[in-house]
């Protein structure tokens, strides 16, 4: 049970089960505790997955008001699988063509202070509700996000993207948040408070990485974002080059469009701005080391250079070894770890190839694609 | 570092010293807030994993010291004399460049602060 401020909010409601979608208030079973949050979940034909994440949803130990499914023109049959699962589905009139557009959709909808925004391909630990709930205890956190797991982990891009996650949310993000600046409540999973999102607009439509967007105008405006480690979320990462390459595309435009869009206001928050710049330069620089550099000198002086590729193993086995060992996942961690070198390459050639066209030929990224 | 973004080089080295302040801050906020409670358990483990990445370092170092010194004959070397100053070296010019960086953008920041209290006055 929750041991906050909030948690004189809360009441177990009892009320007949839901038969009929249009029924938005849903009943706790086995008197679980109900909390004022709805969830929104955007999907685009998601029938594979949708399930799982609903079911995930209805069994976690605190219990939303209402889960709003927002059926962005689905051709599959995503829509009839989440009313069989007795949730809410709205659907807008046309495909909005972004997540951030499926979510503005639903933000009208959305009638509890608290808003849930998970991915429809993403399932939850039981309490990750719950343990982001209970970090909602003051008024200026606006923002809650917790850690992410892969779901799925066999092919080498889910492996490089498991390590990717231990490595980079037990280390860098958990010292983001002990300086109360996470660089991102992650779009995946996060828990806002609605008359925030209401405020700024709901999630901007302005750039490829809305989630980034949304925390860094959060800072601006004096608020704060939370990071909950034990908080845990389950997303499915894209499984083959085609679909990972979509993502870090994505992600690297979105990252270039944020810097471009907020850096006269980033630099008026501390630590942020520090953050950022580094990662702008360890971003570009690294790439090019690791496109050109060291290829070069490997070819011209001595083969030996390759181990430039591996020069900061530390810095990527160290955090993932803890956390995987703390998960019993050691042996997984460890053979996970040559995918995430041959991720990173990919990663440093899309970003510069992100770079060169946002900020060479102008030609920035306008089109949301979906990652799997 | 951050999920999609390459790279851990000069941020990996931020983010180490990072890690350093956070014991002396804990120490300086539970002697001056009485409701601070020191996070022990936070602060020790990032502690411990800075430690553990930076004793890794050392290890890569040398390993990368002997196969160079013995197949490419460069004047790396790790003897009792040379070890600390050639070590030290990499991270003095890591720490200076990310020393200059910080310092522009501390700078970027004083100017765009002193041109928005300039522009509040006009």
């Amino acid at each position: 049970m929750l041991n906050t401020p909030l948690s004189s909010l809360l009441s177990t409601v009892v009320k007949p089960q839901l038969s009929d979608q249009k029924d938005t208030k849903r009943t706790p079973p086995n008197n679980r505790t109900t909390c004022p949050v709805t969830i929104i979940v955007p999907a685009y034909n998601e029938e594979d997955c949708i399930a799982d994440t609903i079911n995930s949803l209805l069994t976690q130990s605190l219990v939303a008001e209402e889960i709003i499914i927002i059926d962005d023109g689905s051709t599959d049959d995503t829509a009839e699988i989440c009313r069989s699962l007795g949730v809410t589905v709205i659907t807008p009139p046309e495909n909005t063509g972004s997540k951030a557009g499926a979510q503005n959709f639903a933000l009208s909808h959305i009638n509890t202070p608290f808003t849930l925004a998970i991915d429809a391909d993403t399932t939850l630990q039981h309490d990750a509700l719950e343990k982001l709930y209970a970090a909602m205890t003051e008024q200026e956190v606006v923002a809650v996000c917790g850690f992410v797991i892969p779901q799925r982990v066999k092919t080498l891009w889910e492996r490089g993207r498991y390590v990717e996650y231990l490595m980079a949310f037990t280390f860098y993000k958990e010292i983001q948040s002990y300086y109360e600046k996470p660089l991102i409540s992650s779009g995946c999973f996060s828990l806002f408070r609605t008359d925030y999102l209401n405020q700024i607009g709901g999630w901007s439509l302005r750039t490829m990485a809305e989630d980034m967007d949304l925390t860094w105008t959060a800072y601006q405006l004096g608020k704060k974002v939370r990071f909950v480690p034990d908080a845990i979320c389950y997303p499915i990462e894209p499984h083959n080059f085609h679909f990972m390459r979509k993502q870090l595309k994505r992600w690297a435009h979105g990252f270039i469009q944020n810097v471009k869009l907020h850096r006269k206001s980033i630099l008026r928050v501390p630590f942020l701005r520090s953050i950022v710049t580094v990662m702008c330069w360890d971003a570009s620089i690294a790439s090019i080391f690791y496109l050109t550099v060291i290829p070069i000198l490997s070819v011209v002086i001595s083969p030996l250079f390759l181990l430039g590729y591996i020069i900061d193993l530390p810095m990527v086995v160290v955090p993932t070894l803890v956390k995987a060992y703390e998960r019993g996942e050691t042996w997984k961690a460890l053979t996970s770890i040559p995918a995430f070198m041959v991720l990173r390459v990919v990663n440093s050639a899309i970003f510069l190839e992100a770079l060169f066209k946002e900020l060479v030929l102008k030609q920035p990224l306008t089109t949301y694609e979906k990652g799997h | 570092m951050n999920v999609g973004l390459p790279g851990a080089g000069i941020g990996g080295l931020y983010y180490l010293i990072c890690t350093a302040v956070m014991p002396f801050k804990e120490i300086f906020l539970t002697l001056t807030k009485p409701k601070h409670q020191f996070r022990y358990r936070l602060v020790f483990t990032q502690f411990s994993i800075s430690s553990a990445i930076i004793i890794g370092f050392i290890a890569i170092y040398q390993l990368v010291s002997i196969l160079f010194e013995s197949n490419l004959s460069l004047q790396i070397s790790i003897s009792n004399d040379s070890f600390l100053p050639s070590l030290l070296l990499p991270i003095v010019i890591s720490l200076a460049l990310l020393v200059f960086i910080l310092t522009l953008v501390e700078l970027s920041a004083f100017i765009s602060k002193k041109r928005i209290k300039t522009v509040i006055k006009k």
